[in-house]
This record gives C-alpha cells, sequence and structure tokens, in this order.
C-alpha cells in the first residue's frame, strides 16, 4: 500500500482528501504539527507528499526545500494560488506537479496513481482484476466485450464506459447527467441523443448475448441495471 | 529665443522711448542756444546705447536661456533649472514644495492601492477553500444526494467560483505589474480544456458544445489570461442557451495573417441598443436584467484582458437567433 503524507492546514480539506484516497487503497498521514513537518515526513515516510502552499509559519516553497533536502519523494502541490508565478516557484523548489483548488478528486487522482505509475514502476499500480462477473455475466475490462455462457460481443469505448458504470452500481439508479458527465473527456463531448443511442446500443448488445430487458429506464430519473438474467 | 524677445518688447520700447524724448529735449534745449546737433552726433546718439543694450539684452538672454528652453523639452519630468533672479527663484522653490507633496500624495495613495489590491487578493484565496471544501463535500456525496438538490448545490459553488475569479482578476488587472507569459499555445487544447471546466455546467442546462477547431492552430497567448476570457464568454453563452437552444458552436478561422476564434450560441442573444455597450464597466443592460448575477464587469474586463494580450475581441448579435463572439489573435503567425 502507497503512503501518502498530506500537508494542509484546513482540517476539512485534509481529511475529504484522506478519506477518498483511502478509497482507492492509499495510506494517508495527515501533518500534526505544523512545527514538526519534517520529523512527521519522516516518520511516516511517505511515497508521496501532497503539499500545499499557504501554511502557518513557513509556506508550502519552503518545507518543498526542506523535504528535497532530505528526499527525492515526489511532492505534489496543491493550493488555491493559481498565478504562473507560484506555479514556476513550486516546480524550482522542487515540486512535480501542481494542482489549483478548488480542485476534482478525480484529477488529484489521476495525477497521484501518474506520478506513482512513472516513478514506482507499473506493479505499484494495486493489481486489479480484468473483469467484473455478475451471474455468468462478463464485462472483460482490457478486450472490452461482454460475455453470457460463451457468447462474445464487443463495446465500443462509449458503451464500455456507461456499460462499466451500470455494472459497478447494480440496482443503483443513475441519472442522464452523470452518465454525460463519465463520457465526455478531454476530446470529445456528447449531449442527450448520443446517450440515448448508446443505451440502445447496449441494450441490443445485451438482448444479442441473451440477456433482455437488464437496462431499464426510471422515468425522469435515469437508468438502472437490473439483474434480470441470474 | 522669440519668446525672450517677446518678454523683453516692453523694455525695449521703453528704453527707446526715453532715449528719444531725451533727444527731443537736448534739441530743443540746443535750438534755444542757437546751435543744432549735426546729423552725424544723431546717429551717433541712437548707434551707442543700442550697441550697449543689444549686449546687455544677450547677456540676459544667456542667463535666462535654460528657461525658456524648457518649451521644447517634452518629457514632464524634467526639474526647473538654475534660477537667475529672485523672482525664478521663489517660482522654482513654490513649485519643487508642490512637487514633493504631490509625489508623497501619489505614493501615499499608491500604498493604499496595493493593501486594497493585496487584501483583495488574499480575501479570494481564503474564500477558495470554503468554497474547496463545498465542492468536495458535494463530490463525496454526490451519489446519496438527489440529483435536483446536488445540481443546484454545483450551479450555485460555479457562481461563487466565477464571482471570486472575477474578483481575483480585476485586482490583478489593476496591479501595475501584471504577469504575462505569452507562449505559443494550441487553440484546440486551449478551448477544449475550458470546455471540460464546464462540463457540469453544460450538461446541466442540456446545452452542449460542438468544436471545429482545427488541431494544428497555435495562437500566441497568455493560458491563465485567455482562459478567463474564455470562461466569461461561456458563461453567458451558457446562460442565454438554457432553454432556447442546445447547441454551442466553437470555430476557428485563420487567413495569412489572423486566426479567429468565434464562438457562437443560437440563444436569447443581445438587444440591439445594448450591443455598443456591453463592454463598458458595469454595463449589465436588458439581459442583465432578465438573468440574474450579471455585474456587468466579465465582459469589460475580458476587453481589457484582450487589449493587454494584443487580441481583439467583438460581439454579434441578433435578438432571439443568437450571439457569435469572435476574437481575433493579430499577432504574425510564426
Amino acid at each position: 500500500m502507497k503512503r501518502i503524507f498530506l500537508i494542509e492546514d484546513d482540517p476539512k480539506i485534509a481529511n475529504l482528501l484522506k478519506e477518498y484516497l483511502e478509497k482507492y487503497e492509499y495510506s494517508v498521514t495527515i501533518v500534526q504539527s505544523f512545527d514538526r513537518i519534517i520529523n512527521e515526513f519522516t516518520e511516516s515516510d511517505p511515497h508521496l507528499v501532497l503539499l500545499d502552499i499557504n501554511l502557518p509559519r513557513y509556506d508550502g516553497f519552503y518545507w518543498c526545500r526542506k523535504i528535497r533536502s532530505i528526499s527525492n519523494c515526489p511532492i505534489v502541490f496543491l493550493s488555491a494560488r493559481d498565478s504562473g508565478m507560484d506555479q514556476v516557484m513550486a516546480m524550482e523548489n522542487g515540486g512535480d506537479d501542481y494542482i489549483t483548488k478548488p480542485f476534482n478528486f478525480d484529477v488529484v487522482q489521476a495525477k497521484i496513481k501518474s506520478i506513482m505509475r512513472r516513478i514506482y514502476g507499473e506493479y505499484a499500480v494495486t493489481k486489479q482484476a480484468d473483469f467484473i462477473e455478475i451471474n455468468q455475466f462478463i464485462l472483460h475490462l482490457t478486450s472490452m466485450e461482454i460475455e453470457y455462457h460463451g457468447t462474445i460481443a464487443s463495446l465500443t469505448k462509449n458503451e464500455f464506459i456507461l456499460l462499466k458504470e451500470f455494472v459497478e452500481h447494480e440496482n443503483q439508479v443513475l441519472s442522464r447527467t452523470h452518465l454525460l458527465e463519465i463520457l465526455w473527456d478531454d476530446e470529445h463531448f456528447v449531449d442527450d441523443n448520443t446517450l440515448s443511442v448508446n443505451i440502445t446500443r447496449i441494450r441490443k448488445k445485451l438482448e444479442d448475448i441473451g440477456i433482455k430487458d437488464s437496462i431499464q429506464t426510471v422515468r425522469g430519473a435515469g437508468y438502472k441495471l437490473v439483474n434480470t438474467w441470474g | 529665443m522669440k519668446k525672450f524677445i517677446l518678454d523683453q518688447l516692453g523694455n525695449i520700447l521703453f528704453f527707446y522711448s526715453q532715449w528719444v524724448l531725451m533727444i527731443i529735449i537736448v534739441q530743443i534745449a540746443s535750438r534755444f542756444s542757437g546751435t543744432t546737433l549735426s546729423a552725424g552726433i544723431l546717429f551717433y546718439l541712437f548707434l551707442l546705447p543700442t550697441c550697449f543694450y543689444l549686449v546687455f539684452l544677450v547677456f540676459k538672454y544667456f542667463k535666462q536661456r535654460d528657461f525658456y528652453k524648457l518649451e521644447n523639452v517634452a518629457s514632464p519630468h524634467v526639474g526647473l533649472p538654475e534660477p537667475s533672479n529672485h523672482l525664478l527663484q521663489i517660482l522654482r522653490d513654490q513649485h519643487d514644495k508642490q512637487d514633493s507633496e504631490y509625489q508623497e500624495k501619489i505614493e501615499q495613495l499608491e500604498q493604499h492601492k496595493q493593501l486594497e489590491i493585496d487584501f483583495i487578493q488574499q480575501w479570494v484565496h481564503q474564500m477558495k477553500t470554503p468554497v474547496s471544501v463545498l465542492h468536495l463535500t458535494i463530490q463525496k456525496e454526490k451519489m446519496n444526494l438527489p440529483e435536483s438538490f446536488a445540481d443546484s448545490l454545483y450551479e450555485e459553488i460555479e457562481h461563487l467560483q466565477q464571482g471570486l475569479d472575477l474578483a481575483l482578476y480585476q485586482s490583478r488587472l489593476q496591479k501595475f505589474d501584471r504577469d504575462f507569459h505569452v507562449d505559443r499555445i494550441s487553440l484546440r487544447s486551449l478551448v477544449n480544456e475550458s470546455i471540460q471546466e464546464f462540463k457540469t455546467s453544460f450538461i446541466r442546462t442540456h446545452v452542449f458544445p460542438e468544436q471545429f477547431i482545427d488541431e494544428s492552430i497555435d495562437v500566441a497567448t497568455d493560458a491563465k489570461w485567455f482562459r478567463f476570457v474564455l470562461h466569461q464568454i461561456i458563461t453567458n453563452a451558457i446562460k442565454y442557451s438554457k432553454g432556447h437552444s442546445e447547441k454551442i458552436s466553437f470555430r476557428s478561422k485563420t487567413d495569412s495573417q489572423t486566426t479567429t476564434l468565434q464562438i457562437e450560441d443560437y440563444g436569447h442573444g443581445i438587444p440591439k441598443q445594448d450591443i455598443s455597450r456591453i463592454f463598458d464597466p458595469f454595463f449589465t443592460g436588458m439581459n442583465g436584467r432578465k438573468f440574474r448575477e450579471s455585474t456587468g464587469m466579465g465582459l469589460y474586463l475580458s476587453k481589457e484582458i484582450c487589449k493587454e494580450l494584443g487580441h481583439e475581441i467583438s460581439v454579434e448579435s441578433e435578438q432571439n437567433a443568437g450571439t457569435t463572439v469572435s476574437i481575433t489573435f493579430t499577432q504574425p503567425k510564426v
């Protein structure tokens, strides 16, 4: 399990981040006393440091230099300051990355993951199974295929993203808004229509492999995956 | 020189009038004694004093020349030259006194202004922390909250964030050492990034962006400031599209010299009489009354920022048909 050391003076943000990151199997230590940052750092011996800039007593740049003088541990700045100068300063003082507040959990997690992978190698990422199974219905995560009783169908990227979300939240209503949000990536923006088309196609493909009516429309709320095959 | 002669004109006239008067009196007096002054003597009586007078005037001119030359100095910050008489001395002392008083006042004002700017920036950053906490809390609880509730909270948080950004950029723009770092950046990735940031607003309002920007287009701009401008335009586009239309288009046009980014919505539009004033500070117009949370500062700041960055921003709109904002990057392409 990778250890993260969190230097953030706002207890609420610190706890929310800790809670969130712990879900992704990181062990998170929040700094306790701003006079003993270096001691606490060495005690927890982290794989990565999340560091705020505006801190009591000394600022984040100072602590970054201090940590750099004793360790090569990756440091990610996390700050409300968004001027180019601050980001340059952060890098100059030994930071590896910079995230501005307010941030998305996903962004933080993605950045941490990518840095961990770069520094500690691919093996560091917790090994996940490459398929999800519910009552013999199998979603293959790497090949983006679905399988039921030996019949296989392949999915497009959007279909895969949607179906994965459904499988992970079985019997839970997923709103159209939420589904649209997970479909958007850096380059492609989809609209209501695309979502409907994709849902229709998923239903069709599920039907093709022998699973009927499992994605149900909930009027005025969204869709849910109901286990109709098991 | 001309000004000096003009100033001396009174003296010269007075000098010669006295001289003529003297000669006339001498002439009359000598006529009583039976003799008259010959033309030669009269000529000398004029010539000699004129010579001495000329020398005196030239001497005087050279002493005061520095003052007369001030007229041709372009810079307003040159101190007054060494005074040649008491009058000029008094004038200079008075000038220096006023000058130092003004300097002091300006310094005080600048200090106040700086304090205010520092305060606002610090305050904005302080306010960002609670906004972050709210944001994170909702992200965490999202699946457990009723959708409409989460949406409305998100919406309000976004308004808070935008308001804070507005304050921050306004105070930054006023600062004398604004940090502009102009780089060549891919226009498409800049636009995509901003669209991503508005993901939830787009989806929530059922307005969807379409983007037709060539991947190869780079523009010279400052990413941070330009992003602010884009945010203002996208916020407006979403606001005026809501319930009217479902598309906002991002296009680029290039010719040999310039690149233009066009952001077009097909929504509510801007009333004709308001268009010419939308870039004025605090101008909210008809739409400001119809749609709440208008400060009238977003577009004003955008215009100012574009001016600093060397871009040109313009707006075309037709009511109930839509609005197109164009930003032209005027720097020649590398």
